[in-house]
């Protein structure tokens, strides 16, 4: 029994939790510098967190057993029974935050999907829901400033319920709430449409920047390089701006491993391919991609947050005010009486 | 326009400096000139806020966008909150230290951002959201009280009878608690803008580095052999913390906040 008791108080110890927040700091700046996209998920860096939530846990009981302690004696000052309730708050705040975050880390789902402008999505199909349903993009758009540059993205999305059809919008800032999940407007890009006479794929009309087109007549190919909104050669093979005011299709022509030529394309202009073969570029679609996120722990993390605000906060007005009062010179007002 | 805002740039920089001058000759010799370092204080914050308001004015939202801006805000909270201090605690010793951290961090915006003084931005659609203001606004205020109180621990370990560890105890407590609030406001606008409230991006790892460093010397401060020296050390080294998250994250790590 001694040996339990000697390990929670090492575990809850404020020392401990100290020397734990020193450790959590240190590597955390210098996992900044090394590879910061990995290094946060390691498991070694978990467990870091993992200890500081144990540590933290434990040393909330305790303070909050020696607070209902002290009170139920009935003789406790104001002063003592705000700045302990606040510290409380604010620690058992903090407790909270990490929960909803290991909750998140085990039960959380989150992935990105591409959906082209026209096409539906189930939500079933990406992530375990119980309470699938399915969303399709009408449109994707692009509201712009003077200069060109964008404003906001949004996807028009309905969905259907029962046998009603409701529309929703969903832009950067403003994500879609909707049967406990959450979608996000994550980014977006085109599809170009194509027609030829002789393609091998001839199911295939909407072609995805990168990718290489194959014909029936030829060992040519046509490599659909970029699709560039607003072309200006100062800017080489970037888009001036995101707004379509001079729209060119960046492509190359090849054979085999060679690459034969690269060109600029407007749109319905004719690219003679071979002696039989010739193909045009007839429109843009573009494809919004949406985050579908489901976050069980979202809601312990936010009381916590609350928490830990007014935790905060309180716990400063009480320094403030007791050392305008007291005018005492001891820090913080730590002496209370009851440490 | 332009060269009014350029005129008014460098000459609060000017006023910064002298302010800096006169409060180290006052507090260090018998000429009194301590009344005209704080005046030259109060026309230089004036200056300072005059950028702010013609910014505000001209761009049609709050001056809290990008890197210019930040520096405004930063030295006239500094600044603001230093005057406060100096009424309050009746004490001008930490003005020669504070003037010359507002001169060094004017100076940022000739040194590494002059075009911004007459540029405005269109605002991207990820920073057009009401918890940005907020989470800016708090964050400044944290790094200016953590300036102030750097400058009070500064002055306690070179001179020892210089003691006012309760008020840098009670400024960093002020930085502590919206430092605290930055940080969860800025976590709510992510989990908004990109279904995350916490990523581990560089500026987001740097701020909690921060706000570590000063919980320590929060826990630390009962122990009797952690406080005095060893905690303005603390403090000190907590304020470094602060500029490498203000300017060295943005200069030499790549964020991720950015949309798409
Ligand atoms: C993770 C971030 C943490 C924050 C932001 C935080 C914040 C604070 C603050 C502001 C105080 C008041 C200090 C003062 O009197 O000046 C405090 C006190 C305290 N903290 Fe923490 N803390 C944290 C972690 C921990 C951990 C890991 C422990 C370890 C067990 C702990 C245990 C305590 C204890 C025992 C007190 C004293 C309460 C009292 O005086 O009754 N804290 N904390």
């Amino acid at each position: 029994m001694l040996k339990i008791k000697q390990v929670y108080d090492f575990l809850s110890a404020m020392k401990t939790g100290i020397f734990l927040l020193m450790i959590i700091g240190l590597i955390s700046a210098i996992g900044t510098v090394i590879n910061p996209n990995h290094f946060f998920h390691t498991t070694y860096f978990k467990a870091l967190l993992l200890l500081l939530f144990i540590n933290l846990g434990f040393c909330t009981i305790n303070q909050v057993s020696k607070f209902i302690k002290v009170v139920s004696k009935g003789k406790s000052k104001k002063a003592y029974l705000s700045r302990q309730i606040s510290l409380l708050m604010l620690h058992l705040g903090i407790v909270l935050i990490l929960v909803g975050g290991i909750v998140n880390a085990y039960n959380g789902q989150s992935l990105n999907i591409k959906i082209v402008q026209g096409d539906s999505i189930n939500t079933a199909d990406i992530i375990n829901t119980k309470n699938p349903f399915s969303l399709t993009v009408n449109k994707f758009v692009i509201d712009f400033y003077d200069d060109g540059s964008p404003s906001q993205y949004i996807s028009e999305v309905s969905i259907k319920e029962k046998d009603k059809l409701n529309h929703y919008s969903i832009s950067v800032n403003h994500p879609l709430k909707y049967q406990g999940i959450k979608a996000y407007q994550h980014s977006y890009g085109y599809m170009v449409k194509v027609f030829s006479n002789d393609l091998l794929d001839s199911e295939r009309s909407l072609v995805a920047e990168g990718q290489t087109l194959a014909f029936n007549n030829t060992t040519r190919t046509i490599n659909l390089y970029r699709y560039i909104p607003n072309y200006d050669m100062r800017y080489g093979m970037n888009s001036k701006t995101a707004r379509p005011d001079n729209p060119k299709i960046i492509y190359s022509l090849n054979e085999g491993e060679e690459m034969l030529g690269i060109g600029l394309a407007d749109f319905d202009e004719e690219i003679v391919v071979d002696d039989n073969t010739s193909l045009t570029f007839t429109s843009v679609t573009p494809y919004t991609v949406l985050t579908i996120k489901s976050d069980p722990g979202l809601w312990l993390a936010a009381i916590g947050s609350i928490l830990f605000m007014l935790g905060i906060c309180w716990f400063w007005l009480f320094v403030s005010q007791r050392n305008r009062k007291s005018g005492n010179t001891t820090q913080g007002g730590i002496n209370n009486g009851h440490n | 326009m332009d060269i009014i805002n350029e005129l008014l740039i460098y000459s609060t920089l000017g006023l910064y400096a002298i302010a800096a001058i006169f409060y180290y000759l006052g507090n260090k010799n018998k000429i009194n000139l301590l009344p005209a370092a704080f005046g030259l204080a109060i026309v230089a914050l004036g200056f300072n806020f005059l950028s702010l308001f013609i910014r505000t004015v001209a761009s049609g939202r709050l001056p809290l966008h990008n890197g210019y801006e930040f520096v405004l805000c930063f030295t006239f909270f500094t600044v603001l909150m230093y005057l406060f201090y100096e009424k309050y605690a009746g004490d001008t010793k930490a003005g020669t230290i504070v003037m010359l951290v507002s001169t060094l961090l004017y100076l940022s915006i000739p040194l590494l951002m002059p075009y911004h003084i007459n540029y405005i931005g269109n605002v991207m659609p990820a920073l057009k959201s009401p918890w940005l203001a907020v989470h800016v606004i708090t964050a400044i205020v944290a790094y200016s009280a953590f300036a102030l109180a750097a400058g009070l621990a500064f002055l306690q370990i070179k001179n020892k009878t210089f003691t006012k560890d309760n008020y840098v105890y009670r400024i960093v407590i002020t930085g502590f608690a919206t430092l605290s609030l930055s940080i969860v406001l800025g976590a709510i606008w992510a989990e908004q803008a990109w279904g995350r409230y916490w990523s581990w991006d560089p500026k987001e790892t740097w701020a909690l580095v921060t706000w570590i460093v000063y919980a320590i010397y929060l826990h630390l401060n009962r122990y009797k052999n952690w406080q005095g020296s060893r905690a303005n050390i603390l403090v000190i080294v907590g304020f470094i913390i602060v500029l490498f998250t203000f300017f060295g994250v943005n200069y030499l790590l790549s964020g991720l906040h950015s949309y798409a």
